[in-house]
């Protein structure tokens, strides 16, 4: 019991641990810790879906470092005296399904799993449970579990805001893949040697998924404070493939950036309004950008991600079902351009709607906002676009682009 | 084929062992549905009615439950042959609709489809075949791929 307290002081002190980083990251953690350090948590369920476009740190995790995984996993679950732990992972993943059931094996072999460890004798079962896809965006903590009981694939309402999800009628706690591979260097290391890296209130690094019309592509793990997204696509990205005016779009239902701006975006979420109340206005999310050159249009970014928000959209909520595709089939109008009838006030109040139904109670998971956000920001980038587009004799816009390739994948944890 | 011999395939295609872990991991078994799906698609088993009459017998639930549940995911639709190109942003950025393009003319409209983002954007434009992922695609490669793809579709 001991052992348990410390870990869970570990992981959940408010002043100046690691619950930090769990708020930080934007996943379902932080204050989920400290309700789940009260109650009777059955399972701690491990999202490795990813649902979102343009990242794949949590898919790398699972085939680069299933072992930091695991050991993350194995913390928690033994912090919360969880019998089980749930790996959800994407079914069309096969290779890191593949790798992520070798490590596992291997743990169980060495003893570390499924056996009683430690001084608690407690004992800890893990479980591959593949998923297939889509996934809603941002189809909150409640999905998952949903899933495992093996339901469609639909988010569920939850019974007060501070309830725990449930699991064949028990608690668990669903927590970010990449989250938790932190948890075995902050322990091992100490929460202090975590947070010399960072900012005060943000310590540590973060995985920043860059893709698109860059040099080299990857995932780097980088120091939070230290740079803006520009030295990111400029230093580590190799930079921009073409010249000109470049467009950054952040999937996580950021504004998208444009040219300078791009330069100035702190990779600091203390300096965007949310989490840190910042003046870059928007979400920093989990750090995930895709850049793409001026010859794209944004209408034809926005079009395809409003077409994907309505083919994910579960149906359950109204507002969500029939709005997505209500803007997905007159953004596909806007697109082919000049056809009459698409009423651009209804079209931009369609678009406010979505983008505060979570906030106004509309929807029951973040997929409706983070769609209608996502594609605010891209169109507030070429205002002048869409009333082009609108009038009559516009000429249709598309991104089919010949195929390009990058010059160099790049990994650096 | 009669039922129980329709049994005794699966039950050998993913394995005794294995199939009592996917039983054991849920406190109740319909949540095996997934992972029996997954684990016969992995082993090339189309999921038809005789196939989810078996997973709803085992996992002790209704072939309505089976099917509700799986009518939930598109990609549970698709063929197992099929080749799937990513449609996600960073993907049609990079020309997957070229790719496309060019495999449906190689090798027909029905064998190629498209998914969303299938989270491998650093290698874009990429596509998936029997669960191989292939990325960082340029237009030799594809053309390779193609030829490749155009025999008789075989599972190595």
């Amino acid at each position: 019991m001991q052992e348990r307290r410390w870990l869970l002081e570990g992981v959940e002190r408010p002043d100046a641990d690691a619950l930090d980083v769990y708020r930080r990251n934007g996943g379902y953690g932080g204050a989920r810790w400290r309700q789940a350090a009260g109650q009777d948590v059955c399972a701690l369920v491990v999202d490795v879906t990813e649902s979102e476009a343009g990242r794949f740190r949590d898919r790398k995790l699972a085939e680069r470092l299933p072992h930091r995984l695991i050991e993350g996993a194995l913390i928690a679950a033994h912090a919360l005296a969880a019998d089980e732990v749930y790996l959800c992972i994407r079914a069309d993943w096969r290779r890191a399904r593949t790798v992520l059931g070798h490590a596992l094996g291997e743990a169980e072999a060495a003893g570390w799993i499924g056996r009683p460890l430690g001084r608690s004798g407690h004992a800890v079962n893990f479980y591959v449970h593949p998923v297939p896809g889509p996934l809603p965006a941002r189809g909150g903590d409640h999905l998952l579990p949903n899933l495992i009981e093996c339901s469609r694939p639909e988010p569920r309402a939850a019974f007060g805001v501070d309830a725990l999800p449930t699991l064949f009628g028990g608690s668990v706690l669903v927590h970010c893949a990449a989250t938790l591979g932190y948890l075995p260097s902050i322990l091992s290391r100490g929460a202090d040697a975590f947070r010399v890296l960072g900012g005060k209130d943000f310590p540590g690094t973060v995985a920043v998924s860059v893709s698109g019309h860059v040099r080299r592509p990857g995932l780097f793990e980088i120091e939070i404070g230290t740079g803006t997204f520009g030295d990111v696509i400029d230093d580590l990205a190799g930079g921009t493939v073409a010249g000109g005016e470049s467009l950054a779009i952040f999937c996580d239902g950021a504004p998208a950036l444009k040219g300078e701006a791009i330069w100035s975006a702190a990779v600091d979420p203390a300096a965007w309004s949310h989490p840190g109340g910042g003046p870059q206005m928007g979400s920093f999310g989990s750090g995930t950008i895709v850049v793409a050159d001026e010859s794209v249009a944004p209408i034809e970014l926005a079009a395809k991600w409003l077409r994907d928000a309505a083919e994910l959209s579960c149906g359950q909520c109204p507002g969500c079902r029939e709005g997505s595709a209500w803007l997905a089939k007159q953004s596909r109008r806007l697109r082919q351009g000049g056809v009459a009838g698409v009423g651009l006030p209804a079209f931009e109040a369609r678009l406010e709607e979505l983008a505060t139904s979570e906030a106004d109670g509309l929807s029951i998971c973040g997929h409706p906002t983070v769609a209608a956000q996502m594609t605010q920001g891209l169109l507030q980038i070429a205002p002048d676009e869409l009333s082009q587009q609108a009038a009559p004799g516009a000429e249709p816009c598309t991104n089919d682009g010949p195929l390009r390739t990058a010059d160099s994948i790049h990994l650096r944890f | 084929m009669s039922r129980t011999a329709i049994a005794e395939r699966l039950r050998a295609t993913i394995g005794e062992s294995r199939l009592t872990e996917v039983l054991q991991a849920y406190k109740e078994p319909r949540g095996a549905i997934l992972p029996l799906v997954t684990l016969l698609r992995d082993e090339g088993v189309d999921i038809d009615a005789d196939v989810t009459a078996w997973i709803a017998h085992t996992c002790e639930v209704s072939s309505a439950i089976v099917l509700g549940a799986l009518s939930g995911f598109s990609e549970l639709g698709r063929d197992l042959d099929s080749i799937v190109v990513c449609d996600g942003l960073t993907c049609r950025l990079m020309g997957a609709s070229w790719v496309r393009s060019l495999l449906q003319e190689r090798l027909g409209q029905d064998r190629v489809c498209t998914s969303v983002c299938q989270n491998a954007s650093s290698s874009a434009p990429t596509l998936q075949v029997h669960g191989v992922l292939y990325g960082g695609l340029h237009e030799d490669s594809l053309h390779a791929l193609a030829k490749r793809l155009e025999r008789p579709a075989s599972r190595d």
